[in-house]
């Protein structure tokens, strides 16, 4: 095909790839995988923070700093609320993006103002979290407005008390997470739906197929990639959920949920810069934390796989190798 | 819709009568999800501008009949600008939000400038060159996508404390010169954007490779990086957790840290001093959000489908 001369001239430009990708992988190195490193290693250790022991003497202890923790009823309080909180958002997140992206595509239906409603029902996730949380904050403490709509009706006895009830605390996350979230998937979704090819809704129509069968035999097992795709994506950030529950659980004024919206995150953070600033029980819980996540990802994608997805992506597979061969041709 | 109940009795008429009223039905859900989606901004902007009073009163406002004490408390009042130089000046309360606005501003433009700049010379060097370990490598960016970050904070504060860099811009910029999402959607955006013959034009031309690379190829990547610009901006200026405990000096401090401190004790009362600094922060976001919406929409739509 080619020369000699040519062939080795191709493959002194190709070392230049190297080159090209050197300073992600550097920068992922230095910033990524040796934190990730330490984080194992602090794991086995009675590792304090740096600041209040600056020389470091700190001793092998083994597993011991998993038993301490898994024995510690805040962070067991966490590995509660974290899931709990998180499929309390979750799930009417994806109910509402998926009703609401059935409608926006519904060619009988023909919703005007699509492109308003979008913008609006995606400009809470655009927001700084902890300016979410300090606001929803405000309006729950005494003096704010959902505070005074609940004496008003009743359910709070006086207007200097504030909200206790630890399930009020984890609804008010969970709220937050969904009002903040819906929107995002919904246009996910409506994308994923206006990429199923045209034909298969034709087919439906012409079959005397109902609006509701057509979406839950056609349009929901087509768009299963994107919405494990999306389960998967909002579980790893539900997981390491942070600033809105935080304005929750830390603060003199909303100390009243102070456990009960604590996260596995919030108690890292605590356990290693507060009290004893323990790094080792902080880094073991940080171990936990990515195992409970890899788990169930893996586990998510197992049960949401199908064979003809499979034998799809072979095939994908397959013809982007054959591109590569021919665009490795025209180098 | 009131032409529609006659039509009712004909078979066609039922049908286009229940379509009708599905209508209703979606438009009432939308506006009560817009009302949802944008009343907790107007009532932070509005009690911006009241006094501590005012917002206490408007406590009692919530009987059944409606007054026009009720309406009253609802709109804003005369107390903005005296809350906002509280906020700003005041010994006890003020918080340096102008400076934040400056770190928060170098610190996202410097992580956008370079994430965006050096995920495009990744991506290009996965797309352009054909060397061993490039599947290898890029299969790897796409399983550390997956890897939840805030495994690594500890053990990254602690290595920031080693070297010396807390109240630091560093910490925040450089790292995101590996930034696995950015890569992954540039590659997919040259596969369609860039052709392998202009490349070897520009070899024939004599450019160096890094000259091709900055010369011929950045400029038809303008779209696509635009896109990741932009989310990267908000990403970066919405970041909270690790600069929470990196930037301690109030005077290091981004803005997501200093609204952070409006949830402390000493503003326990200071119910329009936190309005305002909450609509400090937000107002810029919503403009910025507004003014390029339609981007960031169709990016939301790209980045979903990414199977």
């Amino acid at each position: 095909m080619a020369s000699t001369k040519r062939k080795r001239a191709k493959l002194e430009k190709n070392h230049w790839g190297y080159i090209f990708i050197a300073p992600f992988f550097l920068t992922y190195l230095i910033f990524q995988v040796v934190p990730l490193v330490d984080t194992f290693r602090y794991a086995l250790t009675n590792a304090k923070a740096w600041y209040t022991d600056p020389s470091q003497n700190f001793d092998f202890v083994g597993l011991d700093q998993f038993k301490v923790i898994l024995e510690d009823t805040y962070f067991r309080d966490a590995m509660y609320n974290t899931p709990v909180m998180w499929l309390m958002g979750f799930i009417p997140q994806l109910g509402m993006a998926l009703l609401l992206a059935a409608w926006f595509t519904n060619e009988k239906i023909r919703v005007k103002g699509q492109g308003f409603f979008k913008v609006v029902f995606y400009m809470p996730n655009i927001m700084t979290a902890t300016t979410v949380g300090v606001l929803f904050l405000a309006f729950i403490r005494p003096n704010g407005f959902i505070h005074n709509f609940a004496v008003s009706i009743g359910y709070l006895k006086s207007s200097r008390m504030p909200f206790t009830s630890e399930w009020f605390g984890r609804g008010i996350v969970a709220f937050i997470q969904w009002w903040m979230w819906y929107g995002q998937t919904m246009i996910v979704l409506i994308a994923g739906i206006l990429g199923i090819n045209p034909s298969f809704f034709e087919a439906a129509s012409i079959d005397g197929a109902s609006g509701f069968q057509t979406f839950r035999k056609i349009t929901l097992p087509l768009i299963k990639p994107i919405m494990t795709y999306t389960l998967v994506t909002s579980l790893i950030g539900g997981f390491q959920m942070f600033d809105v529950p935080n304005m929750f659980a830390i603060g003199n004024n909303s100390a009243a949920f102070g456990p009960h919206v604590t996260t596995i995150v919030i108690y890292i953070k605590k356990i290693a810069y507060t009290g004893t600033t323990s790094v080792g029980k902080a880094c073991a819980a940080s171990v936990f934390l990515f195992a409970v996540t890899a788990a169930i990802a893996l586990f998510l994608f197992w049960i949401m796989r199908d064979k003809d997805e499979a034998k799809a992506k072979k095939a994908a597979k397959k013809r982007a190798k054959e591109q590569a061969a021919l665009e490795g041709g025209n180098i | 819709m009131a032409n529609y109940s006659g039509a009712v009795k004909t078979v066609k008429g039922g049908y286009h009568f229940r379509i009708t009223l599905v209508k209703i039905f979606v438009y009432i859900v939308c506006i009560f999800l817009t009302i949802i989606a944008i009343a907790p901004f107007i009532i932070m902007l509005f009690n911006a501008s009241k006094d501590r009073l005012e917002i206490q009163k408007a406590n009692l406002n919530w009987a059944p009949e409606i007054t026009n004490k009720t309406i009253a408390s609802l709109l804003p009042s005369k107390s903005f600008i005296a809350n906002g130089k509280y906020l700003l000046t005041s010994k006890a309360l003020g918080l340096p939000f102008g400076r934040g606005f400056l770190n928060s501003f170098i610190i996202a433009a410097g992580a956008t400038i370079l994430s965006v700049y050096f995920s495009a010379l990744t991506a290009y060097g996965f797309t352009v060159y054909r060397f061993k370990l490039n599947k290898l490598l890029y299969g790897f960016i796409m399983l550390i996508q997956m890897v939840p970050t805030q495994v690594t904070v500890i053990s990254f504060v602690e290595m920031m404390y080693k070297w010396n860099l807390t109240n630091n811009y560093i910490p925040f910029i450089v790292p995101a010169i590996a930034a696995p999402g950015t890569v992954f959607f540039l590659r997919q955006y040259m596969a369609s954007a860039l052709s392998l013959e202009m490349v070897e034009a520009g070899r024939i031309d004599g450019s160096s490779e890094f000259g091709i690379f900055n010369r011929l190829v950045l400029p038809i990547l303008k779209p696509g990086m635009a896109t990741m610009a932009i989310f990267a901006m908000v990403t970066n200026w919405n970041n909270y957790l690790l600069p929470s405990i990196l930037l301690d000096d109030l005077d290091m401090s981004t803005i997501p840290v200093l609204v952070g401190k409006l949830n402390g004790n000493k503003y326990s009362t200071e119910y329009g001093a936190v309005y305002w600094g909450l609509s400090l922060t937000a107002v810029p976001l919503i403009v910025f959000y507004l003014a390029l919406s339609k981007y960031i929409i169709a990016g939301v739509a790209l980045g979903g489908v990414k199977e």
